[in-house]
């Protein structure tokens, strides 16, 4: 459903994927933040204080969050398929027969992860 | 983005048709001038815009709008990939979203239009398009463009 390799967010940040949970609602994968430089990575990530939490949903059915887990310091990517719309895009790489190892793919979560950063302006 | 209104009363009505403008760096973008003087004049509560994207296949006018920056950093990935994402999140539209409308009106230039081509082709909802092309001479300015897709979108 997401890729499995390390995805680079930019010069900011490499995410990669830790888990996956599948609910009623969808699925979401958890990213992991590994910052390129640390200090630069702390000073910028800053402005999402604001937005944390908050879901980013500009594309159909596909939606990213910026999180705080309860068990480490650290901040994780969210990218999370709808249901309905998730099974239609499956289903659109099987029948297409597009030969992608993703239903989101690397460009996607990368996407999602800049588009939200410039929209809250880091 | 100058020129472009969202309109409350637009994004609760049902819709019946939907128009399809591929976006591409030439100025069709909404609120841009090449852009709004095509699809000003055919703005309607019965009418749902959309743009066509590399590699984020189908976004709704509005979410351009709110979310101009997600066309920007979809550019520069690998072409390759970027179709092919296209291709499927064009194919999920069409497969969710495009039976509900009655007919689907896609202004036909640029590169996007084999990606669209091989996206929708066995597709349910496919033989709800109706491609309006866009001449080379005319170009996107010509009056006989406008008034073909005026007629595409409206009977």
């Amino acid at each position: 459903m997401f890729p499995q390799a390390p995805v680079s967010i930019g010069k900011l940040a490499t995410a990669t994927l830790r888990e996956v949970s599948r609910g009623r609602e969808g699925v979401v994968g958890r990213f992991t933040l590994e910052p390129e430089d640390h200090r630069e990575f702390v000073d910028r990530i800053g402005a999402l204080r604001a937005v944390i939490g908050t879901r980013y949903a500009p594309l159909p059915g596909t939606w990213a969050s910026f999180v705080v887990p309860a068990d480490r310091d650290d901040i994780d990517l969210l990218v999370g398929l709808d249901r309905t719309y998730g099974k239609a895009l499956a289903d659109a790489h099987r029948e297409l027969r597009t030969g992608a190892k993703s239903v989101v793919p690397a460009l996607t979560v990368r996407g999602l992860a800049l588009g939200f950063l410039k929209r809250v302006g880091v | 983005m100058g020129g472009a209104r969202l309109s409350l009363v637009g994004a609760i009505a049902p819709k019946r048709r939907a128009l399809m403008v591929p976006l591409t760096a030439d100025g069709m973008v909404p609120g841009a001038p090449p852009y709004e003087a095509l699809v000003r004049p055919l703005r309607s509560e019965m009418l749902a815009v959309f743009g066509l994207t590399m590699p984020f296949g189908v976004l709704s006018e509005r979410a351009i709008m709110l979310h101009p920056e997600i066309i920007r950093v979809g550019r520069g990935a690998p072409e390759r990939l970027s179709e092919r994402e296209a291709r499927a999140r064009i194919r999920a539209w069409m497969d969710t979203e495009g039976p509900t409308f009655e007919r689907i009106v896609l202004l036909s230039y640029g590169p996007m239009m084999p990606v669209w081509s091989r996206a929708v082709q066995g597709s349910a909802a496919a033989p709800k398009v109706k491609l309006v092309q866009v001449h080379r001479r005319g170009g996107l300015g010509d009056t006989v463009l406008a008034r073909k897709l005026k007629r595409a979108v409206q009977e």
